[in-house]
């Protein structure tokens, strides 16, 4: 049963600010409320109070400016995964984005409510996290910027204090000699909640070799997490399209997940599963650059 | 009957669903309007020591609450045995049992005040598998035992045909408790009438039997009841039997206010019927030469907590667990053991998925231990009419077995399954395989199996069709229509359909056992038949045109000994005052003779398909895609190919759920995937691409030649679909569904 609660339509940011220094810990914000619906019908809202921020227009872009991708905390998966810039420039979160729910939740559903709702299991977390993002934070005293990284503290809990908001998450955008990827493993192939996903970033350097490596895996830890281990193995590759070598590589990550069993997994399984899903998605997007000897 | 032609028309029904303004019978309200809501049991087995209703009922807007001591009638329903209380008195048997009902002004206080209705439960062990639950020392769900229904049939020696063989198969398979997910929720509308009568307004799937049901559970005359089912926002077998009508019903009466209930999906999938998922055991002989000697079965299947038709559904499993191959030595066995797993029923397939997913797995297994291809073998071993069945009837009717796997094999799938297994990722593989079912249709030998129907010519010259079978998706109505405009000799459109209701339409059985065309072409041509017989007698009274004369149908009107006339004169002559009515009975033929033992077996009439499927495996996660799946379908005749083509891409979609994603999990009786989440369906980005190869050899005793389609599309891919894991990858996979981590596991048996 969904309990009675207090509704406020936010116009704007400032008036988005203004009614959460107001309501503090109890309002809860709704953006695309694909999240917050579900808890509510579930009776786990424990605020009563929701501050829409679904029509504050200033938070729903994609753009990029001076090198720096910027993407609003409003700005829906289906706006992420059509849009052109991240296409060139953070193919990754394009591509997380567009295997988020099925066409309904990508319309409604936005990256700040991904990332604000800090699951392990959300699809543009990993991708924003090889992607080197900053999540800019915003209250009625200002506004602070928190790597990614350092954002969530465990699972559904991040650093976001009850009077601040996400306005926008940044990140270097990338160009060429970059590679970024997404690899989703889930129940079927739309509407499922990630039985486990990855995302990397490389960089390719001059002699063909990735010079950098960036992996990152989530719904096997309490948080998404960073597999620097497996990132150095990567490193280690020699520059030819090897699927063994490519699959040896990802071997490494079976040391650096700590899942759980749930009704959707065993642990086991997933240890097991995240190494086949980054060796799959880097074969891919290595297979650009580089070739069988 | 070779003169009628079928159009391939639009959905008679199509207009209305596509722009949203049918309206089911969730949909209806009515002034005065309560809301029902079901208190459901909070342990899947106790013992219930004492209701006490008395805070529910001071809440404001309450207007009753109902335990059992309230039912008027007899406290229990189920289309075999009434062992399902309506409310709980004294034990509950799994979580969605009822133990008090609340009628309320508004939804919102009738759960409220559910959560405020205080039961005291003792607490008894959970009954959770069906093998354990035989062992005399298990506690009993009911109190003559869990033994809900045990048969044995046997044909020859199986010991010696074992013996005789050359490769023995011998594996146990499992499957899953699948859900059927109707868009449509269990759901309705009570309302009493000023006269002390109840009209019930509920999506179902046989009007008239829940007429039945409910004038016992109310203690009144049955023709005090009314029942309007029609259309039914899907069933799958599922609404066959009662779901919320006898609580609402109670309610209502007891208030003299409709009362209305829509299940939300996670109350369904807790409270509503599943398939029966089954355990089978197997053995299976066969000469070096692929030759079927022998095949012994031992199947437990998971009643859940309530009969309904699980001794039914037993016993078509055991009917098809030798398919109609020609085995000389059977024993098939089966237990439907009552357990605290919720409840299970009628589901599309009714048992044969189960059996046949073990059986074709032999089949191919002994195929590959032999040397031999999956349709050498098959074809070895089909029947043909005339034979005598696995389990000792002789075949009567078409048997198409040979022609489905014929033109299977010759489908552009198989033909070129080589290159469609090709792929360029070191971590995917591709398997093809294929597969073929018999289905028995209608209720089987015993069970009386009739329909009718009316066809009213009315006053203005177009025509009625009344008839119980109800509408729920499977484009029947339309197929309905074209038959009787067909016999009729006009246009579809001048054909109106009333049906699903106990008042204004006939029995017609229910709308399940793949019957409806075929009951319903047969009623029809017998309907049609009367219309001819009361128009030469309606001009014989005025003309004196002799009471033998023949009317004939022809453009628009019918040839009569007054000459040709257009139905709409005949109907300015005749159907002023009251429609002329055509009346139409038809009873099905059944065998002889029962197996012994085995009630309602033998079916006499089947459906037929094969199916070849193609999967991707991806080895490093064991995700497993159905990419395309070919049909071959014997439809006896078409009338809609649209609609054969709808069943089928819909039958596919239901067995690649069972067979890669489906399964109600139930903890120690506890439902662990309450919604859509977590009890995974295919969406339409999981379905395949289609092929389908439709064979048209009329069915005898059908006037217009068709054979029920409904259940045998959803068959063969099931078995197909693990048989093309196997191509695939070289493991067989034993349990279903066929989930990533399941195969994964298969691929990768060092993991623990
Ligand atoms: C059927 C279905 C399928 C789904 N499939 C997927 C999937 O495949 N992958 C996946 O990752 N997720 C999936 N989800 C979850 C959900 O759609 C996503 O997490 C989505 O991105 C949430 O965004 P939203 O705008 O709807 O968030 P909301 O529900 O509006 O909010 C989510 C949380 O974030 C907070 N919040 C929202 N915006 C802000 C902000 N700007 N600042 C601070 N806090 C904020 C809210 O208070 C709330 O706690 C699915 C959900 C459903 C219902």
């Amino acid at each position: 049963m969904i309990k009675e609660l207090e509704y406020y339509a936010a116009r704007d940011l400032k008036e988005a600010l203004k009614l959460a220094e107001q309501y503090g810990s109890r309002k809860r914000f709704l953006s695309g409320g694909t999240d917050v619906t579900v808890r509510l019908k579930e009776g786990l809202v424990k605020e009563d109070v929701i501050v829409d921020l679904s029509h504050v227009a200033e938070l729903r872009f994609v753009r990029e400016e001076s090198g720096i991708v910027h993407v609003g905390a409003c700005a829906t998966h289906a706006d992420l995964s059509a849009s052109p810039i991240l296409q060139q420039h953070g193919c990754a979160l394009a591509l997380a984005a567009s295997r988020v729910g099925g066409p309904q939740i990508r319309n409604m559903g936005t990256v700040g409510g991904n990332v604000a709702n800090a699951s392990p299991a959300g699809d543009t977390i990993p991708a924003l996290i090889v992607l080197d993002a900053v999540v800019s934070i915003a209250s009625h005293k200002g506004i602070r910027e928190v790597p990614i990284i350092d954002f969530f503290t465990g699972p559904g809990r991040s650093v976001l204090a009850a009077e601040e908001l996400v306005t926008e998450l940044h990140f270097p955008a990338t160009g060429s000699g970059e590679l970024t990827g997404f690899g989703k493993l889930g129940a079927r192939q739309a509407m499922t909640i990630s039985t486990a996903n990855v995302a990397f970033y490389f960089r390719i350097g001059d002699n063909h070799r990735i010079v950098e490596a960036r992996i990152a895996f989530g719904s096997v830890a309490p948080t998404v997490v960073r597999a620097h281990k497996t990132e150095q193995m990567f490193c280690q590759l020699p520059p030819v399209l090897s699927w063994d070598a490519i699959r040896g590589a990802a071997q490494m990550a079976w040391k650096e997940v700590a899942p759980i069993d749930d009704l959707r997994a065993t642990a086991v399984y997933r240890k097991e599963a995240v190494v086949g899903l980054l060796a799959e998605a880097a074969y891919e997007a290595l297979a650009s650059c580089w070739h069988e000897r | 009957m070779d003169d009628i032609h079928f159009e391939q028309i639009a959905r008679v029904d199509a207009q209305g669903k596509a722009c949203g303004t049918t309206a089911y019978m969730s949909d209806l309200s009515f002034p005065g309007m309560l809301y029902a809501w079901f208190v459901r049991s909070k342990y899947p087995h106790a013992l219930v020591k004492s209701v006490d209703i008395s805070k529910a009922m001071a809440l404001d807007g309450v207007v009753t609450v109902l335990t059992a001591a309230d039912v008027t009638g007899f406290n229990g329903f189920g289309i075999v045995n009434p062992d399902m209380p309506v409310i709980c008195g004294d034990k509950v048997r799994y979580m969605g049992d009822t133990v008090a009902l609340v009628a309320a002004t508004t939804e919102r206080i009738a759960e409220q005040a559910a959560a405020l209705v205080e039961v005291e439960y003792e607490v008894l062990p959970v009954v959770d598998d069906p093998i354990e639950a035989l062992k005399p020392d298990a506690p009993k769900v009911h109190d003559k035992g869990n033994v809900c229904l045990h048969t044995l049939i046997t044909k020859g020696d199986v010991e010696q045909g074992l013996r005789e063989a050359d490769v023995v198969i011998e594996h146990e398979y499992r499957t899953p408790r699948q859900a059927h997910t109707a868009l449509e929720t269990e759901s309705g509308v009570a309302v009493p009438e000023a006269d002390g009568s109840l009209s019930m307004y509920a999506g179902s799937q046989y009007a008239f039997r829940d007429q039945l049901q409910l004038a016992r559970i109310l203690g009144i005359n049955p023709r005090m009841i009314r029942v309007y089912s029609n259309p039914v926002g899907g069933g799958f077998g599922g609404k066959d039997e009662l779901t919320i009508q006898g609580g609402i019903a109670l309610l209502a009466m007891k208030t003299g206010k409709p009362v209305k209930v829509v299940l939300s999906r996670e109350e369904s999938l807790v409270s509503g019927w599943k398939r029966h998922p089954f355990i089978v055991r197997t053995r299976t002989g066969f000469k070096s030469d692929g030759t079927m000697l022998a095949n012994d079965v031992t199947c437990y299947e998971d009643k859940g907590a309530y009969s309904s038709l699980g001794g039914p559904i037993l016993n078509l499993a055991l009917e098809h667990a030798s398919s109609l191959y020609r085995v000389p030595n059977t024993r098939h066995e089966g237990w439907a053991v009552f357990t605290n797993n919720g409840i299970c029923g009628a589901f599309r397939g009714f048992g044969v998925p189960q059996v046949l997913f073990a059986l074709e797995s032999n089949m191919d297994e002994a195929a590959e231990k032999l040397g031999l291809d999956p349709v050498t073998i098959r074809r070895k071993n089909v029947l043909y009419q005339g034979e005598v069945s696995p389990i000792g009837h002789t075949l009567r009717t078409g048997v198409s077995m040979d022609l489905v796997l014929d033109a299977v094999e010759k489908s552009d799938l198989w033909q070129h399954r080589e290159e469609y297994k090709k792929t360029d990722k070191p971590w995917l593989r591709r398997g093809v395989a294929l597969s073929l079912a018999p289905q028995g249709a209608g209720l089987g030998v015993g069970i009386p199996d009739y329909g009718g129907a009316y066809i009213d010519l009315d006053r203005d010259g177009n025509f009625t069709l009344r008839i119980g079978l109800v509408e729920y998706g499977q484009g029947t109505h339309t197929g309905f229509t074209q038959m009787a405009a067909g016999l009729l000799h006009v246009d579809p459109s001048r054909v109106r359909i009333v049906a699903g209701q106990t008042e204004g339409s006939v029995d017609a059985g229910p709308a399940t056992a793949s019957r409806s065309m075929y009951t319903a072409s047969n009623a029809i041509a017998a309907a049609f038949h009367d219309l001819g017989v009361k128009v030469a007698g309606a001009l014989d009274a005025k003309y004196h045109t002799g009471a033998d004369a023949v009317c004939e149908a022809k453009d628009g009107g019918m040839t009569t000994p007054a000459g040709f006339r257009t139905y709409e004169e005949l109907a300015q002559e005749f159907s002023q005052e009251s429609p002329l009515r055509g009346e139409g009975y038809f009873v099905w033929p059944t065998a002889d003779r029962e197996i012994p033992g085995a009630a309602g077996l033998p079916h006499w009439i089947y459906s037929f398909a094969a199916q070849a499927a193609l999967v991707e495996v991806n080895t490093l996660t064991g995700e497993t895609h159905l990419l395309k799946v070919a049909t071959a379908l014997d439809t006896g005749r078409t009338v809609n190919l649209q609609q054969v083509e709808g069943q089928i891409d819909g039958g596919v979609a239901q067995g690649e759920g069972f067979a890669l994603f489906e399964d109600t999990l139930i903890a120690k009786g506890q439902v662990r995937t309450k919604n859509l989440s977590t009890y995974i369906i295919p969406t339409v980005q999981d379905v395949p691409e289609h092929e389908y190869i439709i064979l048209e050899n009329p069915e005898g005793t059908s006037a217009l030649g068709v054979r029920g389609i409904g259940e045998v599309v959803m068959v063969p891919v099931i078995p197909a679909v693990a048989l093309a894991i196997h191509d695939a990858t070289g493991v067989w996979v034993r349990q279903l569904p066929a989930t990533p981590e399941r195969v994964y596991r298969l691929l990768h048996p060092d993991v623990q």
